[in-house]
């Protein structure tokens, strides 16, 4: 693990904004390719970043059946433990666990977002974030195999690994499959993105509106790139090392996320369960064969 | 069985009290700032006024928690903080179980001022699931002091793995998933949040996740 300097912190700081604004033009390019794929022309691939800085200057609106202050706090949880993700995991290549905690908290501000409007259908999408919460087990089965496998969870310690035995990829393809499958369901209009159906409006953001929308944006942003970051570290981190490679990769990755996204309907509540679930097995399987 | 920094990191602090040895890596201290920070919001939260539309009704009524109620699960959700920041700093395994099982009575406080009475039997469920873990759960941990002489997780951390010490954690494992209302025994949980009162729910959802991600790192430990 590096650890920071006073002097490093303006470089932290960079490093964030770096995140967000590639992380922004990656969701623009999959929101582009879902439309040509659907025929349409589609938003500019610079539009996810202009929504998300156009509700910063939007009016807040806070309904008076809220829950304050966690209807604002909740939202500006999401933005921190991702902040928290970003700097400890790709920037100081620290202990994977705190990614895990960090996708944990994800799903407990999302339950938290529904519940604190007192709408319905907000409460309809945290419900079904409790329940997709119960598919993520390949959550617990890649870091499982992979610290087996290499006998470490400190990114640095992964990486190391890989640049002598090659990337845990060829040794662990099922993991690999099951942690995409974990990014997936973390990419927006992805198959099993039932906290957000539009048959329940917008899910658990249906009351958000106005600053604290484009910062729940925010947050989504790098969450995105830090799942991209670290499924592409730990699992071609003995290809992947230079930082024109992970710009190409994390295109590449997106790209075909959007093929999946804009091909697949989305699955009722409780086969996204059982789909995430069937992948966590088949991760397991690859004990068996390795 | 694996060594503490090569899953956490370096130790920021411990407390050298005879084996129990409650100690801070980054990853710890990560979880603890999480539930403070979310203990504190949720204890000074007000309850949201809820919206209930029914069918064949044209109209959409309001509810909400009575103030003594409030009070009550407040509090609740306050222990409950407590009782997870024991669960994800101690370096005892007799501990570790003890604040779980604690977690999960604080959990069943949290909806038990409830009224309405489907909540009640989920609550109700939830609670002979959590009595019924207790067993496993302390059952390792016995398990696992027969075989070590030992609870401390540092100490077990240097220690090689056996047979009886996988049972052990696998026993510790179904504990932990019962106590914290997680898969495959969620279906009381989804049934319990259906309530009323946002902030003590979320310290539910927050409390069975935290358990979540530090039973994660005491199997590897331990393995």
């Amino acid at each position: 693990m590096i650890y920071p300097t006073t002097g490093s912190l303006i470089y932290l700081l960079l490093e964030i904004i770096s995140a967000f604004i590639f992380g922004g033009l990656l969701l623009g390019l999959h929101r582009k390719i879902i439309a040509r794929i659907q025929g349409r022309p589609g938003p500019p691939i610079i539009q996810h970043l202009l929504h998300t800085f156009k509700f910063y200057i939007k009016e807040l609106s806070i309904p008076d059946t809220s829950s304050l202050p966690l209807y604002i706090a909740i939202v500006l949880s999401l933005d921190g433990v991702w902040i928290l993700a970003l700097i400890t995991v790709p920037i100081l290549l620290g202990p994977f666990g705190i990614v895990i905690m960090c996708y944990a908290i994800h799903k407990v501000s999302e339950h938290g977002i529904g519940l604190a409007s007192g709408s319905p259908y907000a409460k309809t999408g945290s419900s079904r974030a409790v329940l997709s919460a119960t598919a993520e087990m390949p959550l617990i089965v890649a870091p499982a195999l992979v610290f087996f496998k290499t006998h470490t969870l400190m990114l640095d310690g992964i990486i190391t690994y890989q640049l002598v035995h090659g990337s845990l990829f060829m040794q662990l393809p099922l993991c690999a499959l099951a942690t995409f499958v974990l990014v997936l369901s973390k990419t927006p209009y992805n198959p099993f993105g039932i906290v957000w159906g539009k048959d329940i409006v917008s899910g658990h953001k249906t009351e958000h509106f106005g600053v604290i929308r484009g910062v729940l944006m925010m947050g989504e942003i790098l969450g995105f790139f830090v799942l991209l970051w670290c499924f592409l570290t730990i699992f071609f981190g003995g290809i992947i090392t230079t930082p024109l490679a992970y710009i190409l990769a994390m295109t590449g990755v997106t790209v075909l996320l959007a093929f999946i996204c804009a091909l697949s309907p989305m699955v009722a509540p409780y086969h996204s369960v059982m789909i995430q679930w069937m992948f966590a097995l088949l991760a397991v399987l690859n004990v068996i064969f390795v | 069985m694996n060594d503490i920094m090569d899953l956490n990191g370096f130790v920021i602090g411990h407390i050298p009290f005879a084996d129990i040895v409650p100690y801070l890596t980054p990853f710890s201290l990560a979880l603890v700032s999480t539930i403070v920070v979310f203990t504190v919001f949720l204890a000074l939260s007000n309850p949201e006024l809820r919206s209930v539309a029914r069918f064949r009704e044209d109209t959409v009524r309001t509810v909400t928690v009575e103030k003594k109620e409030a009070r009550f699960r407040r509090f609740m959700t306050i222990l409950c903080g407590i009782s997870l920041i024991g669960v994800v700093t101690t370096g005892d395994l007799f501990n570790f179980a003890l604040f779980v099982s604690l977690t999960g009575i604080t959990n069943m406080g949290i909806f038990a001022g409830i009224k309405d009475s489907h909540v009640l039997d989920a609550a109700f469920q939830y609670g002979l699931v959590m009595m019924i873990c207790t067993l496993p759960l302390f059952g390792g941990v016995a398990i696992t002091l027969a075989k070590t002489g030992t609870l401390s997780l540092g100490v077990l951390a240097g220690m090689p793995s056996n047979p009886i010490l996988n049972i052990s954690r696998t026993l510790i494992l179904v504990g932990a998933v019962g106590e914290g209302a997680l898969a495959p025994f969620f279906a009381t949980k989804v049934e319990m949040i259906r309530a009323k009162g946002a902030p003590y729910i979320n310290m539910m959802h927050l409390s069975s996740l935290m358990v979540f991600t530090r039973v994660i790192e005491i199997l590897f430990i331990l393995g």
